[in-house]
């Protein structure tokens, strides 16, 4: 059985229709928790999203329609959070929406500013509307992020840019509320592949790292979720500030040598 | 979908913690012992009050441990523990290694290759001396892997030279490991603290530490059990794609306990040396 350990308690997921967003939902549903979702306009079937979590026997989600670069969307998602819940127990930073770069030309201001408004912002700003909002931070904050702060990832330069501020700016989060019963902590991870993945990359890119790495190498949505409610679960109450990679250990692993290693076997 | 479904039931499951009498050690057995795991802790040096160790068990309403007296540097002794484990278990699911031996450096006079050869034998090989024994006496390896470590190896902890020259090779071969034993569905991560009120944090610091620290500046010491309750989350399940990796479980001290730290809460007024250095 899975420990119902989060009955009654309220957990907000920004991005939380689809992909990891909805994966991570899904696994705090299953342990009892009432799930707030946020997407953007039109960008969500409803109806197939709840119809998920009843599979499970979860809670129905609310789901509501927010975009995380509009203030005025962060203030309606909280007053409903108040009217309907009056609590939040945990908040995952999940929707990130940065531009891509696939040349020198795609490098400018407007575009670094507005990644940054749109992938670095929302988890600050989220963050101070729950205090503002229903009195208190969440206890548990997650904030979702990847390997291309520190090394490179294909049309990632903006991404990169704007993941690298959340995770400084996380830092400092934990250091401020570090009085209050608050714990924020990156959860990184790399190569799952979603519908954000083939848009970001291309579907080339899976079957170039397929010729390298078999499917196993891949990580799932489901494992990358479990990481997620595992840093909410009370488990890693002392764990703030951090980030923490949910890789299987592929990036340490990820360059020339693997491939020079095997190279008999890839016929190289 | 969501797999792990009895994560936090490790009923019939086997854990061995090294060095698990006192200290983080037994902080994460009795973490895995609440779950209803079957924990053996080794202990050698020191006098672990075991009657208090196996009323702690009781009172967490865990099974009771099966205490063994063993050198983690010696063969023998580890071959002897594995085998007491394998007459009950066909699996080892969980092996933590906590056990650590380093001599304490105060200046660098103290800096022998002896010193650091024995922090090796005590602090580091052990990882891999046991992986490779619960293999063969196993047959197989165990499931998760966690070692223990702890700041000093990126940042200067007082009289730590040694004891940190041996974690970050501890730490290195974590993700050597991962990486050579994940075909075998093993996982080897780090679980890294700062400072744990423990009898060896004040054998290498100095009695005085704990106190000091407390006093100038405050909010920085985990608890053993804080960090048993992470070792469990590493090997529960829910992690399985964490590998090779350096998990960080101290309240967040490795971002914040610094000069600059101290110098925005000076209001405390706790900080008030006679005067700077000639």
């Amino acid at each position: 059985m899975t420990p119902r350990i989060y009955e009654g308690r309220v957990v907000l997921i920004t991005g939380g229709t689809k992909g990891l967003g909805l994966g991570t939902a899904l696994a705090f549903a299953a342990h009892g928790a009432q799930t707030i979702l946020t997407c953007r306009w039109g960008s969500a079937d409803p109806d197939a999203v709840r119809a998920r979590f009843a599979e499970l026997g979860a809670p129905e989600p609310l789901i509501l329609e927010a975009d995380v670069a509009r203030s005025d969307d962060t203030g309606l998602v909280f007053e409903a959070i108040k009217d309907k819940f009056g609590r939040l127990d945990a908040f995952i930073s999940n929707a990130s929406n940065a531009v891509t770069v696939q040349s020198l030309d795609d490098l400018t201001e407007r575009a670094f500013l507005g990644s940054m408004r749109a992938s670095a912002w929302p988890m600050v700003e989220y963050v101070l509307a729950a205090k503002k909002h229903l009195g208190k931070y969440p206890r548990h904050v997650v904030v979702m992020s990847s390997d291309g702060p520190d090394r490179f990832t294909p049309a990632y330069d903006f991404v990169a840019a704007s993941k690298a501020a959340a995770e400084t700016l996380m830092r400092y989060l934990a250091y401020r509320l570090r009085g209050e019963d608050f714990r924020i902590n990156v959860l990184r991870s790399r190569a799952i592949r979603t519908e954000a993945f083939d848009a970001t990359f291309g579907g080339e890119f899976y079957d170039f790292l397929r010729r390298f790495v078999p499917d196993e190498w891949f990580v799932t949505v489901e494992e990358v979720a479990n990481v997620a409610f595992a840093l909410c679960s009370g488990m890693f109450d002392a764990m703030t500030g951090q980030v923490l990679m949910a890789d299987r250990g592929n990036t340490f692993a990820d360059g020339i040598s693997i491939i020079y290693e095997n190279r008999v076997e890839l016929g190289l | 979908m969501t797999a792990a479904k009895n994560w936090n039931d490790f009923r019939g499951r086997a854990v061995l913690v090294t060095g698990g009498t006192k200290g983080i050690g037994l902080g994460i057995g009795l973490a895995f012992g609440r779950r209803g795991a079957d924990v053996t802790l080794t202990h050698k040096w020191g006098s672990a009050d075991l009657g208090a160790v196996r009323a702690a068990f009781a009172e967490a309403g865990a099974p009771p441990p099966a205490i063994v007296d063993a050198d983690v540097s010696q063969e023998d002794d580890v071959r002897a523990v594995l085998t007491a484990i394998r007459a009950r278990h066909a699996t080892l699911h969980s092996f933590i290694s906590n056990a650590a031996f380093a001599p304490t450096v105060r200046s660098f006079e103290d800096y022998t290759r002896r010193g650091l050869a024995a922090a090796i034998d005590y602090s580091t090989w052990p990882l891999v001396s046991h992986t490779k024994a619960i293999a063969e006496i196993f047959g197989a390896y165990p499931r998760y892997i966690v070692a223990l470590s702890s700041e000093g190896i990126d940042t200067y902890q007082v009289n730590y030279d040694i004891v940190a020259a041996a974690k970050a090779s501890l730490e290195t071969l974590c993700r050597y490991m991962n990486q050579r034993l994940r075909e075998h569905g093993t996982r080897v991560n780090v679980l890294r603290t700062r400072f744990t009120r423990t009898e060896s944090m004040r054998a290498v610091f100095g009695d005085e530490f704990e106190e000091f620290v407390e006093k100038h500046s405050p909010g920085v010491f985990t608890e053993p059990a804080e960090v048993g309750e992470a070792a469990v989350g590493l090997c529960c399940g829910l992690m399985d794609v964490i590998g090779g990796q350096i998990v960080t479980v101290d309240r967040g001290a490795n971002i914040f306990e610094n000069f600059s730290r101290l110098f925005e809460e000076r209001a405390r007024g706790t900080l008030t040396p006679r005067a700077g250095p000639a």
